[in-house]
């Protein structure tokens, strides 16, 4: 099938008109034209602002000249739940109502992603048609991990034939992320003059969830990899984060392989979220000690300029890496976290390689344990924790004199923020550590002394003394509000945690002066301090174990379910949005 | 000394008062007082406390409005099995609103409880008896369709038997039935020279009960473009506007020419806030001219996701207004809304003579992490008067240490609202200061709504003294 498709597309490319290239030619510089590359543009260049549903129809269906012309434009649909949540189906066919003049001479196609060639309903002047095989395909749909590059390649080849003005509308929220052969896709697609323009929700900042995930099941062939740019370029893992920052905070655009398809072929994404996502919450899996979930954050609203600097490029993965590598900025900041995590102050190694002046794909490492929550001996792992603080007070001296010492030029705005964001982290996984070492010499000796005093009412022992620790576990106390209003906060930790948790409050401020209103500042708001306690052992119940209702074996493959997720690019309805597209 | 046994006191001698005045005219005050007392001596004997379950029910029976909703209170809330079969030998012979709350109470009970009840109301004279008994039958159903059957046949009956007074206890009564038939009978009603409450209070129901517009509905609405009655034309426009934007903009001329229109159709506006800009300027218009604050919340909240810049510009209109509550329920609409009061507006407000006005902006300054508020918040709260309960609301939300020793003596304030409110202060920022110490704050011994309390705050203090 796969082969059919690239044969279609590629006499789609031999036979096709110049209009694209014609409409292109305006943006693309002379040299670039000649050898039939589109120069490289960042993320920021191809998305559209807004984060309604009614926009981007309009707009891709209305055509870029707004006159009657002869097209072709493929729907291809991604169904799940919120899209049928969005109300696509209703808005679809509004638009198509509303731009009826203008679609006098278009011929209208849908797709289905996941259906077998795709194409359900070819491309045709029935409009009506195709409006009610939208309905009623993505009135409901399921969550799963769908190949959208499949059935593009797919719905590229049967629009090879079509005259005039080709363009492919893929409405996705969910699978930008189960890459499969993005290079090629974008290439055959390209040669055939076909515009993408895509309709996706946002995704996080170098989202790390497949990164963590590396046995997530998926459909052969494929690859899972949901981060705005090519590769993930700002650390994450830090010691003593419950959940990584780069997983819940909003980056502005989408999934890189879908940033991909439209800047190679000319076309433009749009983002989509609805209210519930517009939501502010000030920790996804954290708590809040300052708000009763009525933050109003001070930079909600993103400077769009700065949002603008930090966006990742657009280009193939292995021109993303070349550049990467002679930044000088990056190389620092994927040494620094290769060190750190080696040190077990981060607990994931970088997936790059950086070399002498380039850098190649790695493979996927956790960092080193320290040990730290193990039962038994607190006095043991203080002393762990008191040389792991000072290992990350040396590397953040280190990272904060080599920050000072870079060249200005040849380096992003993004990696300088990425080199930033690590100074600051570090000094903050030294406060956790700080304040670890205070949990295990002054709190927890103290809730397990059997002569121990009793507290005073209301206050009483938080557990059993007689019980035995399992291990330490954690949750973190959400930076939202930033550093200074945990100076009132009683921590455990010594003079040297309050002078260091001052140090952090001045670094988070310079920092937020500098990144706050970007997605940076905000990835910073979303880690925390950390708060322990002592863990016990529970009854645990495993998961009842799934029976096929026939003994016979299920017939054909099956496809994987979507794990669901919080906060996170690829979920339904919780999805990361900047607030408005600023 | 309960409220009820207040208020029956009160009532009592407001009748002795005017009997007074009108025949005893030379008799002397004390004498009246003298009477007052003597005839109040029963009531105090007789408080209602002792009062027994049959009483209460023969009570919820009552022609009069006040002993009726007593007792529809007192049974409410703990609803017992033994009202079943006392409802049973009485609700047949219940005046209207009397058998709607008697259905009420036996929605609250367990079906299995009320079973034979219900299967003899199935055959009552009274349709909206049939109809409420019909419609738990139908609902215990679930999705057999044969068990729903009989139900549905006497509830259709019911329907189509109902006098115009008793409809739209009817539809309430049926609320869970999401039955094609039934909507038929209630399309029925929807008559262009029908009330204008059955008319909006049934097509509210369908919009709820059909999820969104139907065709056939629609088509029954359209009929109603023949009324003369301007909210039931209105009504109309309303539920039409889903499927054509031109009844918009009559609704809004309309809503225009006659304002009471806007308020009798308002529930059944689009619940997405995606208003066109002919019903934005209806809603705003209304907003300028509330009948109470309750107007201003609920219109605010309808602007507040698609419009924000008129609702602003509204509310800010209002804090000029007359009343003091108006002005206070727009001042906190404003102050929720993004962007709503700015950094210059929080600063006058906060030096504002109104005591809630500082309130409100120290408030918005602490979501946006700016807690220069607190100590205005701190020096208003002796002169907060009416307002002292807010007060200690705003303060707990500062999780403060500085805040700690004022919500403490709140905890002994005169005001019920205040303490329970400093008493919710209290505990979230105890938590908040100290998330490694464990709070059992029921085991203080301090309940806001109890008399004594001098023990509970003794031991609040006690602790924080040590702590601090």
């Amino acid at each position: 099938m796969r082969f059919a498709a690239t044969a279609c597309i590629a006499i789609a490319a031999l036979v096709g008109g110049t209009l694209l290239s014609a409409q292109a030619g305006a943006r693309t510089s002379p040299g670039a034209a000649s050898q039939g590359r589109t120069p490289e543009k960042t993320a920021a260049q191809i998305t559209e602002p807004g984060r309604s549903i009614e926009r981007p129809l309009d707009l891709v269906l209305a055509g870029r000249t707004n006159k009657p012309i002869e097209r072709t434009l493929m729907v291809v649909v991604d169904a799940s739940e919120g899209l049928a949540e969005a109300g696509f189906a209703d808005a679809f066919a509004k638009a198509v109502i509303a731009n009826k003049a203008v679609l006098a001479r278009t011929k209208i196609g849908f797709g289905l992603v996941g259906t077998k060639d795709c194409v359900v309903v070819p491309p045709t002047l029935e409009h009506h048609t195709v409006v009610a095989a939208v309905r009623r395909h993505t009135s409901r749909g399921r969550s799963a991990l769908r190949n959208v590059y499949e059935s593009l390649r797919d719905a590229g080849a049967a629009m090879y034939r079509s005259k005039g003005e080709r363009t492919l509308l893929l409405v996705t929220l969910e699978n930008g992320d189960l890459e499969d052969e993005v290079e090629k896709t974008a290439q055959q697609l390209r040669k055939a003059k076909i515009r993408v323009e895509v309709l996706a929700s946002e995704t996080t900042l170098a989202d790390s969830y497949w990164q963590r995930r590396p046995n997530q099941q998926k459909p052969t062939g494929t690859t899972l990899f949901g981060g705005d740019g090519a590769v993930v370029d700002v650390p994450f893992g830090f010691l003593f984060q419950y959940e990584p920052a780069n997983e819940v905070t909003p980056s502005g655009y989408a999934m890189w392989g879908l940033n991909r398809l439209a800047a190679a072929t000319d076309g433009r994404v749009f983002l989509h979220a609805n209210s519930s996502q517009l939501q502010h919450t000030c920790a996804f899996r954290g708590q809040c000690l300052f708000c009763a979930n009525d933050h109003e954050l001070p930079d909600a609203g993103w400077n769009s300029a700065l949002v603008t600097q930090m966006a990742p490029r657009t280009g193939a993965r292995k021109t993303a890496l070349k550049q990467l590598g002679a930044d000088p900025c990056f190389r620092l900041v994927m040494k620094t976290w290769l060190s750190a995590s080696k040190e077990g102050l981060i607990q994931s190694a970088p997936a790059v390689r950086v070399k002498a002046t380039s850098a190649s794909p790695d493979r996927v490492r956790a960092g080193r344990d320290l040990r730290l929550m193990l039962p038994g001996n607190f006095d043991r792992n203080a002393k762990r924790a008191e040389q792991a603080a000072k290992k990350a007070f040396r590397m953040r001296d280190q990272l904060a004199a080599a920050i000072k010492n870079l060249p200005l030029e040849g380096v992003s705005h993004r990696a300088r923020a990425s080199a930033e964001y690590t100074l600051v982290m570090m000094q903050l996984t030294r406060v956790n550590l700080l304040t670890f070492v205070g949990f295990c010499r002054e709190w927890a000796p103290k809730w397990f002394d059997e002569r121990g005093e009793v507290p005073l009412l209301p206050e009483v022992p938080p557990f059993d003394r007689n019980q035995h620790p399992a291990g330490i576990g954690y949750i973190n106390l959400s930076l939202c509000h930033g550093v200074r209003p945990f100076y009132d906060v009683e921590l455990p930790g010594d003079e040297e945690f309050r002078s260091e948790l001052m140090k952090l409050d001045a670094m988070f401020n310079s920092f937020q002066r500098r990144y706050g209103k970007s997605q940076f500042g905000y990835a910073l708001r979303r880690n925390g301090i950390a708060r322990f306690y002592p863990a016990f052992l529970g009854i645990v119940k495993g998961p009842a174990r799934k029976r096929p209702k026939s003994a016979a074996p299920p017939k054909g493959p099956i496809t994987p379910r979507r794990p669901t997720r919080r906060g996170g690019g690829s979920g339904p309805a919780t999805g990361p949005t900047t607030g408005g597209g600023e | 000394m309960s409220m009820r046994w207040r208020s029956h006191v009160l009532h009592d001698s407001l009748v002795m008062a005017s009997f007074a005045r009108a025949s005893l005219e030379r008799i002397s005050v004390v004498v009246t007082l003298c009477a007052w007392i003597l005839c109040s001596a029963p009531a105090l004997a007789q408080t209602p406390k002792h009062q027994s379950l049959a009483e209460w029910v023969t009570q919820l029976g009552s022609k009069d409005h006040r002993p009726r909703q007593e007792a529809y209170r007192e049974l409410m809330r703990e609803p017992s099995p033994r009202i079943i079969p006392l409802l049973g030998e009485q609700i047949e012979s219940f005046a209207a609103s009397s058998q709607t709350m008697a259905c009420n109470l036996l929605r609250r009970l367990p079906f299995a409880q009320t079973r034979d009840l219900y299967k003899r109301l199935l055959d009552a004279k009274d349709p909206y008896l049939r109809a409420a008994s019909a419609a738990r039958y139908w609902q215990e159903a679930g999705s057999k369709v044969a068990d729903r059957k009989r139900p549905l046949r006497v509830l259709l009956g019911a329907l189509a038997e109902c006098p115009d007074g008793r409809k739209m206890s009817m539809v309430h009564a049926t609320s869970q039935v999401v039955d094609d038939a039934v909507f038929v009978e209630l399309r029925k009603w929807l008559q262009p020279k029908k009330a204008t409450h059955i008319v909006t209070g049934v097509l509210r129901e369908l919009l709820r009960r059909e999820r969104g517009v139907s065709v056939a509905t629609s088509t029954a609405v359209k009929l109603l473009l023949a009324s003369e009655e301007p909210r039931v034309l209105g009504a109309a426009h309303a539920y039409l506007l889903r499927e054509d934007e031109a009844h918009e903009k009559r609704l809004a001329e309309l809503s225009r020419k006659e304002p009471a229109v806007f308020w009798a159709v308002r529930d059944l506006l689009p619940t997405d806030g995606q208003h066109s800009d002919a019903i934005v300027s209806v809603i705003v218009a209304a907003l300028l001219a509330p009948r109470s604050d309750r107007d201003v919340n609920q219109l605010a909240q309808m602007l507040k996701k698609h419009s924000a810049a008129p609702l602003g510009k509204a509310l800010r209109e209002l804090i000029g207004h007359d009343k003091d509550d108006i002005r206070t329920a727009a001042l906190k609409q404003l102050s929720t809304l993004n962007g709503g009061l700015q950094a210059g507006d929080l600063k006058e407000l906060l030096h504002s003579s109104a005591v809630i006005a500082r309130l409100i902006a120290a408030d918005t300054m602490r979501r946006r992490d700016d807690k220069s508020g607190l100590e205005i918040v701190l020096a208003a709260v002796p002169d907060a008067k009416k307002h002292k309960a807010e007060a200690a609301r705003v303060l707990g939300r500062f999780r403060s240490r500085q805040a700690m020793p004022v919500l403490l003596d709140l905890l002994d304030d005169a005001d019920e609202q205040a303490r329970v409110a400093a008493w919710q202060g209290v505990q979230e920022t105890m938590r908040s200061l100290f998330p490694y110490r464990n709070f059992a704050f029921d085991k203080a011994g301090y309940e806001p709504r109890a008399s004594s309390r001098a023990a509970g705050i003794q031991v609040m203090r006690a602790w924080w003294g040590g702590a601090k």
